[in-house]
């Protein structure tokens, strides 16, 4: 099922939206480049929703011990544990085996942004 | 060897203190600098614990040679009471004197651990080819510490350096990165004993004060490992020293499970505070870190202690030790209850000692005691 959620000028870079899509729960996301992401508004760890937390950078490390290097991308942090998750691919960025939040196809359509959940 | 079911298996013991019968004996190694601290300052001995050993003074009551000098002090003794009596094809030594990184001074420090080290190989390692040694460090320099790495770290018979378990600061620091270098340039690994000590260290528990009885103290070591090992992990120094591998000693692995998965857990919301560690700190653990078994926990259900040694990994992990002749000596052919399955048995007895430490077995070895 698709879904028009909202014009895509309504979110700004690095915002989180909750979504309530016939009873499914999605955050909707917009990243720093201005692309739109849609993940089920859960976090696989204990359940907190994930609107309510935040897009971060990740932190890179130059060299063991050694702090503030260049960020490589930016994650959504879950607002209890601070796990991340790869906007992409729904994946916790340490251990993506383990920890998956389920991502929906999202596009932005003449201005607005549809969301495709399954039925 | 020893008599394990139907094979006869090796032993490696290591953890076994041997012990001079006066420090004078250091006198011969030391320069005339620090002669002077014996003839002239009365210097007497580096500190030591603060707490009455209540089983037997802390020494095995069989252990006192009859002509003298405290247990460990007579390799005739220690060679059949410990070496012949229980099979052991190698008794790692790693003696008492850690407690030198407890003194104040510490170029008489560095130059007491030289002398010592020295003095190991002449009177221990020389004398029986069973015996392996650890090099005594004074850590109050590390500079000087990683010369005597390089000055004695290729001696054959030299296995790693010791540590005592209270530190200056927490052994994960930079500041000790140069001695890791030395260390693992020689092939050496680390074992960290409880210090005993006081001096300039701190309470071995890192909870800035002294525990009231020795029951307390000697229950404390787990934690004081467990701080180590948070400190190795979380600066980052086993990504930095590939090759280095930590051994503990006399603390137990009853508590390794926690720390592991605690760590895990605090690394999945706080990896952003220590971002090189891009790798499960529980991993990071299995691969760098060896224990000592003594003094080995005896829970009511044999099912549980098969359940920790599952946890622990303990078939590749852990190491046997008797503490020897200290009053909590394990024995290798009883430590073990009876339902740890044989090939548990036969790896944590020797076989793991074996490929950590590099050992080969003579091609002769001594008759299996049953």
């Amino acid at each position: 099922m698709r879904h028009a959620v909202c014009a895509a000028e309504a979110l700004a870079p690095r915002e989180l939206r909750a979504l309530d899509l016939d009873g499914r729960r999605v955050v909707l996301a917009r990243a720093g480049d201005g692309s739109f992401h849609a993940l089920a508004d859960v976090c696989p760890h204990q359940g907190a929703r994930l609107s309510g937390g935040r897009l971060g950078e990740v932190v890179g490390a130059a060299a063991v011990g050694e702090t503030g290097a260049a960020s490589s991308g930016e994650a959504l942090r879950c607002p209890w544990h601070n796990f991340a998750f790869d906007l992409g691919s729904g994946c916790s960025l340490l251990e993506p085996e383990r920890f998956r939040v389920r991502v929906y196809g999202v596009a932005v359509e003449a201005g607005t942004v549809v969301v495709e959940v399954p039925d | 060897m020893i008599r394990l079911g139907s094979e006869t298996v090796p032993v490696v013991d290591c953890d076994v203190h041997e012990a001079y019968a006066s420090i004078e004996v250091l006198k011969p190694y030391l320069a005339a600098p620090w002669r002077r601290y014996f003839e002239e300052c009365h210097f007497t001995d580096l500190p030591r614990d603060p707490y009455v050993a209540t089983a037997h003074g802390g020494r095995r009551a069989d252990a006192w040679p009859k002509d003298g000098g405290p247990p460990g002090s007579e390799y005739e003794l220690m060679a059949s009471q410990l070496l012949d009596a229980n099979g052991i094809d190698f008794a790692i030594l790693t003696g008492h004197f850690y407690r030198v990184s407890a003194a104040p001074q510490a170029e008489f420090a560095s130059a007491l651990a030289s002398a010592y080290n020295d003095w190991l190989i002449e009177h221990w390692l020389e004398r029986d080819a069973r015996f392996l040694g650890s090099l005594q460090l004074a850590l109050q320099d590390p500079h000087a510490a990683g010369r005597e790495v390089e000055r004695l770290g290729g001696h054959p018979q030299i296995v790693q350096v010791l540590f005592p378990q209270a530190s200056l600061a927490a052994y994960g620091h930079p500041m000790w990165d140069p001695l890791y270098e030395a260390v693992v340039g020689h092939g050496l690994h680390v074992a960290i004993h409880p210090s005993g000590s006081t001096g300039i260290l701190p309470p071995p528990m890192l909870t800035g004060s002294w525990p009231r009885t020795y029951m307390e103290y000697h229950a404390d070591f787990a934690l004081t490992y467990q701080a180590q090992l948070a400190s190795l992990v979380c600066e980052g120094t086993f990504l930095k020293f590939p090759s280095l591998r930590v051994v503990l000693l006399e603390g137990g692995f009853g508590w390794l499970p926690h720390l592991m998965w605690s760590l895990d857990t605090h690394w999945r919301s706080l990896q952003v505070e220590v971002p090189w560690l891009t790798r499960r700190p529980s991993e990071l653990l299995g691969e760098h870190v060896f224990l000592g078994t003594q003094p080995i926990i005896l829970p009511d259900a044999p099912e549980h202690l098969l359940a920790m040694l599952e946890m622990v990994d303990g078939a590749r992990r852990l190491l046997y030790a008797s503490d020897y002749p200290h009053w909590d000596f394990d024995a290798p052919k009883r430590f073990l209850p009876a339902e740890v399955p044989l090939e548990t048995r036969r790896r944590i007895l020797g076989a793991n000692a074996l490929g950590l430490y590099g050992l080969t077995l003579p091609t002769a070895p001594a008759p299996a005691r049953s």
